[in-house]
């Protein structure tokens, strides 16, 4: 079976945890880099698709970009609003137009640029509606992703049996790997006591539980599959996709992460690969509590087992199933959904350097909302190795 | 779009014109009585009127969360957030206002309003 599409290019902005410009300036970066690294021309392109940060307003990534770029007549341009599944949602989108000859070269970019001076953590501090009336959440006090975050992880380490050191235990994971990544913000080695230590923000959450925000954009060029491989790079192909929006009717019966299940067995089918023959898995984890939710929801483990499963070593250098391998977005950089992105495509070219790991069928995961939005995709090479 | 947009407000001006009475009201659909989350505009069943009731003000703790943080001049730390599941079905945030009991999730609630016109829980 033939890929869906290629990703040729890829392109980061500057990364910086200081202002370093607009998202819109970030953006120009990344796009112009991924062209570049696809061996494309700026000209060559014909297709945009633009994701922004969830919390930013529409005009941070406006359609004026195509204007910014330089871009010639362009045959697809849309910004896309699937709150943290945005980067990945715009991968497929752009799969499906080049696969029907809608578009032939297909730029996708996500930026963020929310650490901007003083008050930067207003942000941060944006109540998620998580209880359907409007402005109902704030007034409660329930401010923030992580405050949102906080009492889904409470239930789900409830239910599942977890505890705050298995909420530590993938903290470690995912520092070990940044270790060897040259990107990654946090590459300090991080024990269980450091763990412990760092200050609660809302409890069970600590500040080791949270992404690590940073300023910058990175994009990748969608093409036909039959363009992999054709400029240098090893090929990285699209297999499948997902996307399951499981909802929330207000009752308490939701089971937040039962997008991710459906997400993810519906990208393995389109692929033709078994879960047990996923090679690595990249996702888009802000809290630790998402990145164990997510390994027992897309079935690596039974509910309950994440913590034991990251604390077998499994998930860390030199494990049976590598996760996050560039420091994911607690000790790499917080590109929401791109983050796995860039690091499946530098495995998939074999140029991930100390941290590269056995080449193979990767799952890339996004979420978003509380758990409520699921977007996948299966990468591979040319063919899917199994 | 107008008849959708103002459906939409008008189902959470009652709710909150109620509760600005401290007055806790959950919906139902009108049409086949089944309870409807707060985040429904439309029952299942396919109608749209929603008939408002009162609750009973017991409910069920399902999760809480500890801020030690401030994120807001309005919220001193520490405090904490539950989220609460009406006994007639519907989940709500709420604070917890109980200062012997710590948070314990399935047990048993009572809610009230504290002094600033907020939903509270505190153990029952």
């Amino acid at each position: 079976m033939s890929a869906l599409s290629a990703i040729t290019g890829l392109g980061l902005s500057e990364l910086s945890r200081d202002d370093i410009g607009s998202s819109r300036d970030l953006a120009i970066e990344a796009v112009a880099n991924a062209v570049k690294d696809a061996g494309l021309r700026i000209r060559d392109i014909d297709g945009l698709i633009l994701a922004k940060s969830p919390s930013a307003p529409i005009d941070t990534m406006p359609l004026h970009l195509r204007n910014d770029l330089g871009m010639g007549p362009l045959r697809l341009l849309s910004q896309i609003e699937g709150e943290g599944t945005s980067t990945l949602q715009a991968i497929q989108y752009a799969t499906l137009a080049v696969s029907r000859g809608m578009a032939r070269r297909v730029a996708c970019v996500f930026a963020d640029a929310r650490i901007l001076g003083a008050g930067a953590g207003a942000g941060y501090a944006k109540a998620m509606d998580v209880s359907g009336i409007s402005g109902w959440d704030a007034d409660h006090g329930l401010l923030g992703a992580v405050g949102a975050y906080a009492l889904m992880a409470r239930k789900h380490m409830a239910e599942a049996g977890l505890d705050e050191q298995d909420l530590g235990a993938y903290a470690i994971a995912c520092r070990r790997w940044a270790a060897s990544n040259p990107r990654a913000f946090a590459r300090e080695e991080l024990t269980m006591d450091s763990y412990l230590a760092a200050r609660v923000i809302v409890q069970p959450l600590r500040l080791l539980d949270c992404a690590l925000p940073i300023n910058g954009a990175a994009a990748v060029i969608v093409e036909v599959s039959a363009q992999a491989g054709q400029n240098g790079h090893a090929p990285v192909c699209v297999h499948g996709m997902g996307q399951a929006h499981a909802g929330d009717d207000g009752l308490p019966g939701v089971r937040p992460a039962a997008g991710a299940t459906a997400a993810a067995a519906d990208c393995l089918s389109m692929a033709g690969v078994r879960l047990a023959d996923v090679a690595q898995l990249q996702i888009y984890d802000p809290f630790t509590s998402v990145g164990l939710h997510l390994l027992e929801a897309y079935g690596f483990c039974e509910v309950g087992g994440a913590g034991a499963l990251v604390r077998s070593g499994a998930t860390s250098p030199g494990g049976r199933l590598p996760v996050n391998t560039g420091g994911g977005h607690l000790s790499g950089f917080y590109l929401q959904g791109m983050t796995p992105v860039v690091e499946a495509v530098e495995q998939l070219r074999g140029k991930a350097g100390k941290r590269q790991c056995t080449r193979g069928p990767t799952l890339v995961g996004g979420i978003g909302g509380c758990l409520e939005y699921h977007a996948t995709l299966l990468l591979d090479g040319a063919e899917v190795r199994s | 779009m107008t008849g959708a947009n103002r459906l939409y407000s008008a189902f959470a001006e009652t709710f909150r014109a109620a509760i600005a009475q401290e007055r806790l009201l959950y919906p139902r659909c009108a049409a086949c009585g089944r309870s409807l989350g707060l985040t429904a505009r439309l029952c299942e069943c396919g109608h749209r009127t929603v008939e408002w009731l009162e609750a009973s003000g017991e409910a069920r703790l399902l999760s809480y969360a500890t801020y030690q943080q401030r994120f807001s001049t309005d919220f001193e730390p520490p405090y904490t957030v539950v989220q609460i599941e009406l006994t007639e079905g519907p989940r709500l945030t709420a604070l917890w206002a109980d200062d012997h009991t710590a948070p314990q999730i399935g047990m048993p609630l009572r809610l009230l309003f504290d002094a600033r016109g907020r939903l509270a829980a505190r153990s029952n």
